[in-house]
């Protein structure tokens, strides 16, 4: 009997692995077999390479704000359909005239402006300058961080970089990150900032800002995540301010499957700072330009000048206000529906149902709000409650 | 923080305790009980984590709360079988759930679901298969999570690895993965139940009472 359940429990999450999971490979392996190729439906022009696993349904925006969306994925290669071309400045000034007039002006919020900067992948290295694509505990990545915090640093702006590392790279990486996460957010940080590199081939990040060769920058938005829009607008934002200020800094944004811990604060975002086979002096010139583009995202294009004690403020990302009101009409929705569906599994039918609703509100609250049923219900349940639905 | 993001926050704050209110109510506890373990949790998410060496550290609302209500119900549980079951089911899911860390890929858009709802479903269901109860379930979430990262601070896969203990709080994957366990059993239970037409014990008594009447009582018997 014993070793029937322990069988059971083995073939039962041995299913459950091979299920919710396409593949199984041996995590800390980073994807040295290569990385995902994008190619338009009809044009069949590459649209971007990404080590990230890409799947039907995700979305990019390329450089020039064309948007596409993943249809097909076959092997290493991805088809994306084209979608449309982003106004993005007009999206958000339309986002701040119809949801909140105050998105963009800088709030009334008093305080030290403050960012917060941390790795999940705490190995990731650039090989021409580290060595090795991968260095754990220690990789390349924390000197990009730090070249962030300076600039950042210069820019009247408080910064924590987080040293923690999260090692090994595998599927429990940002489980353990979510923690170092939510300490930083403790601090109250206008910006939660996970820096990461890419792995793909160096041209794919390889470009110049005013004539200045740097790596570039990809920013990543998970999908699954309820805040995605309040997300998707800071990056948005992040992405105006960079084709405004700096052409040639901002790659695209890449909308994939998964949270990033990106459920835990509206103003938070993946950035990939080039990939493995760029130096990675060029990754940190290309963050060390991210920082004004940060700081003016958060505090305004002036903030130099505000950046006198005590006069800071956040700018607010547009539609903030709106998409957490649809929101939380989501979370009603779903949250009805759930309920409703659990109930009628549970009692078997609308009859038994409207009873035990009865019932629950009759006992359940009555330490609250007094019993809203008569004491005299208390009785036969099952068959009473048949003549009341 | 905007109006809007501060009352989603609020409301998906009230969603989530009131289902950890009624896992908690699921416990053979006194309304008063529950709430002082939730409000416990929720103060000590906030509070300073407290250092245990080898670089672990322990966050007092998503780990050190949740694991001595873990503790507590296994000491109050009914029987000896039942303390031994949610003990080889805890344990059980610390191996898988480090296992799954360690051979799931580790970028989270190959999974379907993201990495700390696996890992919470996977709890909830080797709790229920070895548990089939409620506490065993929210036993083997909290401390599941709990174990995977003692294997990982003992440098089983490699190097030590340093982490807080419930670190994320209220919102950590042994808080998370408890609730989900709870659910997951009243829910998987439920459905068994009306499947089979109510539970054992009363398909049990059915036939007893139908078997007087007629024979054919025993076709029941084995479901």
């Amino acid at each position: 009997m014993r070793t029937g359940k322990a069988f059971m429990a083995f073939f039962v999450l041995y299913m459950i692995l091979g299920l919710v999971f396409s593949r199984i490979s041996f995590a800390e392996e980073e994807k040295k077999d290569g990385y995902f190729t994008v190619y338009e439906e009809k044009t069949n022009k590459k649209i971007f390479t990404t080590a990230r696993v890409v799947n039907v349904g995700d979305e990019y925006l390329d450089e020039d704000n064309n948007l596409y969306e993943i249809f097909k994925v076959e092997g290493d290669r991805g088809y994306a359909r084209f979608k449309e071309k982003v106004d993005i400045e007009k999206a958000l000034s339309a986002l701040q005239d119809v949801e909140d007039e105050s998105a963009l002006k800088t709030s009334r919020l008093q305080g030290k402006r403050l960012v917060a900067i941390y790795h999940t992948h705490s190995d990731e290295s650039y090989v021409p300058t580290d060595g090795k694509a991968s260095i754990p505990y220690k990789g390349g990545i924390f000197k990009v961080g730090e070249a962030l915090k300076e600039a950042l640093e210069r820019r009247g702006i408080t910064v924590i970089h987080s040293n923690q590392p999260h090692d090994p790279h595998d599927a429990a990486a940002y489980q353990r990150s979510r923690r170092t996460a939510m300490e930083l957010l403790k601090k109250g940080p206008d910006a939660l900032i996970d820096i990461h590199r890419d792995a793909v081939p160096a041209e794919e990040y390889s470009g110049h800002v005013n004539g200045q060769p740097i790596a570039k920058i990809r920013l990543v938005v998970g999908r699954q995540n309820p805040q995605i829009q309040s997300i998707n607008n800071f990056a948005w934002q992040l992405k105006a301010v960079a084709d405004k200020k700096y052409p040639g800094l901002m790659k695209g944004i890449f909308y994939g499957k998964g949270s990033y811990n990106q459920d835990l604060f509206p103003r938070t975002i993946l950035v990939e700072a080039g990939t493995y086979t760029n130096h990675r002096d060029k990754a940190q010139e290309g963050v060390e330009i991210l920082a004004d583009v940060i700081a003016t995202t958060l505090y305004g294009s002036d903030y130099q000048k505000k950046a006198a004690p005590g006069t800071g403020g956040t700018t607010q990302v547009p539609g903030e206000g709106g998409s957490a009101v649809k929101n939380i009409l989501w979370i009603i929705i779903f949250g009805a529906i759930g309920f409703i569906a659990y109930l009628l599994v549970s009692t078997g039918g609308w009859k038994e149902l409207s009873s035990k609703l009865g019932r629950f509100m009759g006992s359940e609250f009555t330490n609250f709000l007094g019993s809203l049923k008569s004491k005299e219900r208390g009785g036969n349940r099952g068959d009473r409650a048949g003549d009341e639905g | 923080m905007p109006v809007g993001v501060t009352l989603l926050l609020v409301l998906a704050v009230l969603i989530y305790f009131g289902l950890l209110q009624r896992v908690v109510d699921r416990m053979h506890m006194s309304d008063k009980t529950a709430l002082i373990f939730i409000g416990a949790m929720i103060v000590g998410t906030f509070l300073p984590n407290i250092p245990l060496g080898r670089g672990l550290s322990i966050n007092i609302g998503g780990g050190l709360v949740p694991i001595a209500l873990a503790a507590y119900l296994i000491v109050t549980a009914d029987s000896g079988e039942e303390k031994v079951r949610s003990i080889i089911a805890a344990a059980i899911t610390g191996l898988a759930v480090y296992a799954g860390g360690r051979l799931l890929p580790a970028e989270p858009e190959t999974t379907y679901l993201d990495p700390l709802l696996v890992f919470s479903l996977l709890a909830g269901v080797i709790a229920y298969i070895f548990g089939r109860s409620r506490r065993g379930a929210f036993i083997a979430g909290v401390m599941g999570i709990l174990i995977s990262d003692i294997i990982y601070a003992f440098g089983v896969a490699g190097r030590p690895v340093g982490t807080a203990i419930g670190g994320a709080g209220v919102f950590d994957a042994a808080v998370i993965a408890g609730v989900i366990g709870v659910a997951l059993c009243e829910f998987v239970g439920e459905t068994r139940e009306k499947l089979q037409g109510g539970t054992a014990k009363a398909e049990k008594n059915r036939n007893m009472a139908s078997s007087l009447m007629n024979e054919e009582g025993e076709k029941n018997e084995d479901r």
